[in-house]
């Protein structure tokens, strides 16, 4: 496969992560601007395991992805009062915050005669398990589509369950879901703490095919971004976010259609979405359709194919 | 079953309920009536915890309800409909039976496979099941109220608290749904009904409470009620009720 191609994909597997970790919390109605700061949490997490402690690949993502889900928990407390665009703010204060600790953060060892580890503004060089290991970047991107995989089944699952259904239901009608028994603040935090693990594997994997991480990359701009993916693709199914990922990097940016202009073009097609689907290309409504057509098609799946199919 | 102690509540500086006390027994269907403004929504947010009592007590089956959240307090066994339909509109008619069973009635989930009969029971018998795989924002306003009240079923609720039930609907549909509702009494289902049509309200409830201003100005018998002077006064001014 071309190395092009290759590198593409890769960075929409990657980027799908910290997409669907936006997604999560759009389902429960809630706007993050916020979701790069777990991405970079796990990022330097993960690639301090393995660069400095000497830790697995594997072993490395699992505490990457940890740390920042504890980090997701550690937010969702202060931010549990706030909605709307109060949370959204709340989530962009978080985030500004821990991209400018990550400007201060020195933490640096001497391996083989080389200084290894975040060093402030400069960034985190040497993360090169990936390299030192021998996996090859075709390996790699398979590593980031079983994983993603894996995700996308998660949370196909759980959209099949109670934990699923009460996500939906806080995100169209907060109140109503109250008034039906739903405790507001466990399902809130348990969205947190989900999306934060999710962005925490994008990041983990980020940092180890990019071998360097600094914390420039975890802008604002990739918050937004992250957000406008789901928006874009739809909310209706964890499909979503991968087209509006796949639209965006996999259309716009590598196919070089609009060099120069890419970010004119997604903030545009951003615009007609939000006036003539507001809730994406495949929205609750889309996928209601799709839902019915295979219901007539198939009348025999009609129980399995419904998200109310029996616990 | 339900004991509402002098309960009072102020929306910056203006008060909204006003020492209110109403009891309401098991098995009754309760009328609560006033003009505009006049607080029934307010207590009915007060009883389900949307919005706490600045003073008195609520309790509900002996339970002390001030200071819990409303899922707390649904799971002591309310549910309620609202004054403009709530319903999920992103979902099917039958995902919101789904979400109504899993979000508040461990019973139910418990059930399994007979919860998911039952669910289609309920929507049956409030004539919906023809509707079960429609998107709900597609439903016309009484399917909505219908769908609105057999949901709050689902929990199999003590109390069910309806606000406005027949709010923007013909005379034929609202004599159905006076049907439905007759028909959960008649099951022994205890209720509160807040609602501008007396004739509804009449042939309903056995029990009247009249709020005006936040204060209950009348609270006896249907026939009672609808002849006390002070509520004549309220709804038609001191002129006309002479």
């Amino acid at each position: 496969m071309d190395d092009h191609l290759i590198q593409v994909l890769s960075n929409i597997g990657m980027i799908t992560f910290i997409a669907l970790s936006a997604y999560v919390l759009l389902l429960t109605g809630e706007i993050s601007f916020g979701q790069q700061a777990f991405f970079a949490i796990s990022a330097y997490a993960s690639g301090i395991a393995t660069a400095m402690w000497g830790w697995s690949f594997w072993l490395g993502l699992l505490w990457g992805a940890g740390v920042a889900g504890f980090a997701a928990f550690l937010l969702a407390w202060p931010t549990l009062r706030m909605r709307g665009l109060y949370f959204a703010i709340g989530t962009l204060a978080f985030a500004e915050m821990v991209r400018l600790i990550f400007e201060v953060f020195h933490y640096q060892i001497e391996i083989d005669g080389e200084m290894v580890g975040p060093n402030g503004s400069e960034g985190f060089r040497g993360i090169r398990y990936i390299f030192e290991n021998n996996i090859s970047e075709f390996q790699y991107m398979m590593i980031i589509y079983a994983l993603l995989a894996s995700v996308l089944v998660f949370l196909f699952a759980i959209e099949r369950t109670r934990v699923g259904a009460i996500f939906r239901m806080l995100g169209e009608d907060e109140l109503l879901a109250e008034m039906q028994g739903v405790n507001r603040t466990y399902y809130k935090v348990m969205a947190t703490v989900i999306a934060g693990l999710i962005a925490g594997i994008g990041g983990a994997l980020f940092a180890h095919m990019n071998t360097y991480v600094e914390p420039k990359i975890f802008n604002v701009m990739l918050g937004v971004h992250s957000l406008a993916y789901g928006l874009i693709g739809g909310l209706g199914t964890a499909l979503g976010p991968l087209i509006g990922v796949s639209l965006d990097i996999g259309l716009l940016e590598s196919t070089r259609m609009f060099t120069g202009y890419r970010m004119v073009v997604f903030g545009g097609l951003v615009a007609i979405l939000l006036i003539f689907r507001p809730r994406g290309l495949l929205d609750e409504e889309a996928v209601h359709a799709i839902r019915s057509a295979w219901r007539r098609k198939t009348p025999s799946t009609r129980q399995q194919s419904e998200i109310d199919a029996p616990d | 079953m339900l004991q509402i102690d002098s309960v009072s509540r102020s929306f910056a500086g203006v008060v909204a309920l006003r020492d209110v006390s109403l009891t309401v027994a098991q098995g009754e269907v309760v009328g609560l009536i006033g003009p505009n403004g006049s607080g029934k929504t307010t207590l009915f947010n007060v009883i389900t915890g949307l919005f706490p009592a600045d003073h008195g007590r609520i309790r509900f089956n002996g339970r002390e309800l001030s200071g819990l959240r409303p899922d707390q307090i649904v799971a002591c066994g309310l549910a309620r409909t609202f004054q403009t339909p709530r319903i999920l509109h992103r979902m099917t008619v039958r995902e919101n039976m789904v979400c109504a069973a899993y979000a508040g009635s461990p019973l139910v989930q418990r059930l399994g496979s007979c919860a998911q009969s039952r669910l289609d029971d309920l929507l049956r018998e409030c004539g919906l099941d023809g509707r079960a795989h429609d998107l709900a924002k597609n439903l016309t306003l009484p399917e909505q109220r219908r769908l609105e009240l057999v949901r709050t079923l689902v929990a199999d609720p003590k109390l069910i608290l309806l606000d406005e039930p027949a709010g923007g609907m013909t005379p034929a549909e609202t004599k159905d749904k006076a049907t439905l509702i007759r028909d959960l009494a008649a099951k022994g289902r205890t209720c509160i009904i807040i609602e501008h049509k007396i004739d509804m309200i009449s042939s309903l409830c056995q029990r009247i409470c009249v709020l005006n201003f936040g204060k209950v100005i009348a609270d006896g018998t249907t026939v009672d009620v609808l002849r006390d002077e002070a509520v004549l006064e309220a709804y038609l001014g001191p002129q006309e009720a002479g």
